[in-house]
């Protein structure tokens, strides 16, 4: 246990430093990213199962 | 009964393992931040030694079921001289010193060693009951379960992978039939590093094929054990867990948890070689290198491609030493490193030298003066940009659906870029990750190689969907809904390809009715084991694992000894080589299997003069559709070769 450093209640999340409608357009783009990325893999996989 | 069976000689071959590994690892005398990491880190080393020990008899021609039996009973016993020699000599010193003796692992982990199986395992009952109570252990739990017990269907299935069929389990059955492990020369694969086909071959001798199948089912779940450990320590108990389990859940390890391959088994070793070097990187003590190299060749002795993991860990080493210690101390460092890696990891690769002056053969043959016959390197036209799209939605084109990465990674891994670099754990182990993936982009752009960086992924998709909650609310929420449905189903994917194994793993189903159903060879080679005992086969297929019989293939053959005959001039060669029959196959699916045709061309016109013995077509639901012709060789052409020889042998005399 001695090499446990962190608790998961011990896990930072400080943001980056920089204005803060940077960091709110950047976390919007992300999740359009995860909706993109998400939406195509389950086309293509569902798409190449059906076929 | 054949499955429980099985299941206890998995379980006792696993805690023979465990047993090993457990005083070796004493020997060692570190601690390790999880339970399931010491035991993830002792079976494995276990499970290294164990196919040493069977090598070394397959070496020395006495491979057989009670030599095995009485050299892994000598190799346990002498482990454990050696262990309570230690843990004397230790207490002595300690006596001496008047300290407190330092254990091998800490008190709450004692269950963890092994040193009480049965608390261990009652203490892991209550902690599952306890945790699948909260939504987030339910969930654990849930996905757990159904990918343990879907993949554990897959494995109860006879084995039908193709490069199974071809080498991972057709060569370790020819090293049992001729009680030795010999460079079988025609055949590209008996020189390889083959730390897993050593414990096929006990599985073998032990059982059969479905027991060395379980083997690496085994290694699967140690790999999910070892990517909890990896992450505990930058992502807490919870977050580890977590890592853990988005690992196993990689469409590629469950397929691989199903076959008798080896690419886990590479994926589980590098990992604790990068465990041993980051607990080297924190408390720079010997005993974690060496561990680092040991793993590292256990690594090199499962396949080649730990080489490019292990060479970024030696540089890593000899820039973190020569940072803090100077030059001297750092090449010192590095040279025990690889001294101790090619201790562990080097025989393979000295017996393939040895034998045909190449120590990779059959790749980069060019290097050593050896006509190349296989690509050595394997490039997609796509860009190192494009790539991890590509590689998510078009895998057919990086080894297949069945190895793919799945979408987590790709969608929230980007995630860590709007945190603060080493505001979570998920940046440190990034690099050697990103390292390797070059190398893999250089070199060999296939995903089943690829897999020694999922754990690196894992631990940063954790890291960046956590790490999200205090920087964007809706990322986070976007983040975790995404893992949550990608977890869910790739957990169906699990399902939906244990399906067809569900009969045979639980017996309603026989093995040889599943097999005359999935395997498409496995009709001609009951055919031929019993009605032809003493032929030869060389065959236009690789699958030759069910054929009891001598079965080479023609490619194989062409590649040892290049020949010029072709029609009549080539039946009879053969036939004066001593083969007895020709099998012909032809694949209407490309998508199922691709033949090259050079053998039939060759032959010509003559296959139409030569007796067909028996000729069988395999249509499968999958859509895989081949058709067989076994074909006789003619006897008199044999007889009049041998007659020669003997002429031959009569004059010289």
């Amino acid at each position: 246990m001695n090499q446990l450093r962190a608790d998961e209640s011990l896990v930072p999340v400080p943001s980056r430093p920089g204005p803060t409608h940077v960091r709110l357009a950047a976390g919007w783009l992300f999740v359009g990213w995860i909706v993109a990325v998400c939406s195509s893999y389950f086309y293509f996989m569902l798409r190449s199962i059906w076929r | 009964m054949n499955q429980l069976v099985e299941l206890a000689l998995l379980s006792l071959i696993a805690l023979a393992a465990q047993h090993a590994g457990r005083r070796a690892l004493e020997l060692f005398r570190v601690t390790w931040s999880t339970r399931l990491g010491h035991i993830a880190a002792s079976v494995s080393l276990g499970l290294g030694m164990l196919s040493y020990v069977v090598l070394a008899l397959g070496l020395t021609g006495t491979l057989t079921l009670p030599a095995v039996i009485i050299a892994a009973l000598a190799w346990l016993a002498t482990l454990e001289c050696a262990a309570s020699w230690w843990r004397r000599r230790s207490q002595v010193a300690c006596a001496r010193q008047g300290v407190a003796e330092t254990r091998s692992v800490s008190a709450s982990d004692s269950a963890a060693t092994g040193k009480n199986h049965v608390a261990f395992a009652s203490g892991l009952c209550r902690n599952w009951i306890a945790r699948s109570i909260r939504v987030d252990g339910a969930a654990q739990v849930l996905l757990l379960t159904v990918i343990t017990l879907g993949t554990l269907t897959g494995a109860l299935a006879p084995p039908t992978a193709g490069d199974a069929m071809c080498y991972h389990l057709e060569i370790p059955k020819r090293f049992v039939q001729l009680g030795a492990v010999q460079f079988l020369a025609l055949t590209d694969n008996s020189l390889f590093p083959f730390l897993m086909e050593m414990l096929y071959t006990l599985a073998l001798l032990v059982r059969g094929a479905v027991l060395a199948q379980l083997l690496h089912w085994l290694v699967g779940l140690l790999f999910a054990a070892a990517v909890v450990e990896l992450a505990t320590p930058s992502l807490g108990r919870a977050g580890g867990r977590w890592a853990g389990l988005i690992a196993l859940a990689v469409p590629g390890v469950t397929n691989q948890m199903a076959a008798p391959l080896n690419d886990l088994a590479v994926a589980l070793f590098a990992t604790l070689l990068v465990i041993a070097w980051s607990r080297w990187s924190e408390v720079r003590e010997w005993r974690w290198l060496v561990l680092a190299a040991v793993f590292g060749g256990f690594g090199l002795s499962v396949k080649l491609v730990t080489a490019a993991m292990a060479a970024i860990v030696l540089v890593a080493i000899f820039a973190q030493a020569w940072r803090r210690d100077g030059f001297r101390t750092a090449a010192a460092t590095a040279s025990v490193f690889v001294v101790c890696l090619v201790v562990t990891g080097g025989v393979w690769y000295a017996r393939s030298w040895y034998h045909l002056g190449n120590p990779v053969y059959p790749y980069f043959n060019s290097l050593f003066g050896i006509a190349a016959h296989t690509a050595s390197t394997l490039r997609t036209p796509y860009s190192l940009i494009e790539f991890p799209w590509a590689a998510t939605m078009h895998p057919e084109a990086f080894g297949g659906r069945g190895v793919q990465f799945g979408a987590a990674f790709l969608a929230i891994l980007p995630g860590l870029c709007l945190m603060r670099h080493g505001a979570t754990g998920g940046h440190r182990l990034l690099w050697p990750a990103v390292a390797y993936t070059l190398v893999w982009f250089a070199v060999r752009q296939d995903l089943r190689f690829l897999l020694p960086v999922v754990p690196m992924l894992a631990i940063g998709v954790v890291a960046a969907q956590r790490g999200l909650h205090g920087v964007h609310r809706p990322a986070f929420v976007a983040a975790s809904a995404a893992l949550a449905l990608v977890l869910a189903f790739q957990a169906l994917i699990v399902a939906k390809r244990s399906r067809p194994c569900l009969a045979v793993a639980i017996g309603r189903e026989s093995r040889d009715e599943y097999l005359r159903r999935h395997e498409p060879t496995f009709e001609l080679a009951r055919f031929v084991n019993a009605h032809l005992p003493g032929a030869r086969l060389i065959s236009q297929d690789y699958r030759g694992f069910y054929f009891a019989a001598d079965f080479v293939r023609e490619a194989a053959l062409r590649r040892h000894a290049s020949y010029a005959e072709r029609g009549d001039a080539l039946v009879d060669s053969l036939a004066r080589q001593g083969y007895t029959h020709v099998l012909l196959v032809e694949s209407f699916n490309p998508d199922a299997a691709v033949y090259e045709r050079e053998f039939e061309q060759r032959l010509g016109a003559s296959v139409d003069r030569l007796p067909v013995i028996v000729a069988s077509r395999f249509s499968s639901a999958a859509g895989d559709r081949r058709a067989y012709r076994l074909l006789e060789l003619p006897r008199d052409a044999a007889q009049a070769g041998s007659n020669r020889e003997s002429k031959r042998v009569g004059a010289a005399n």
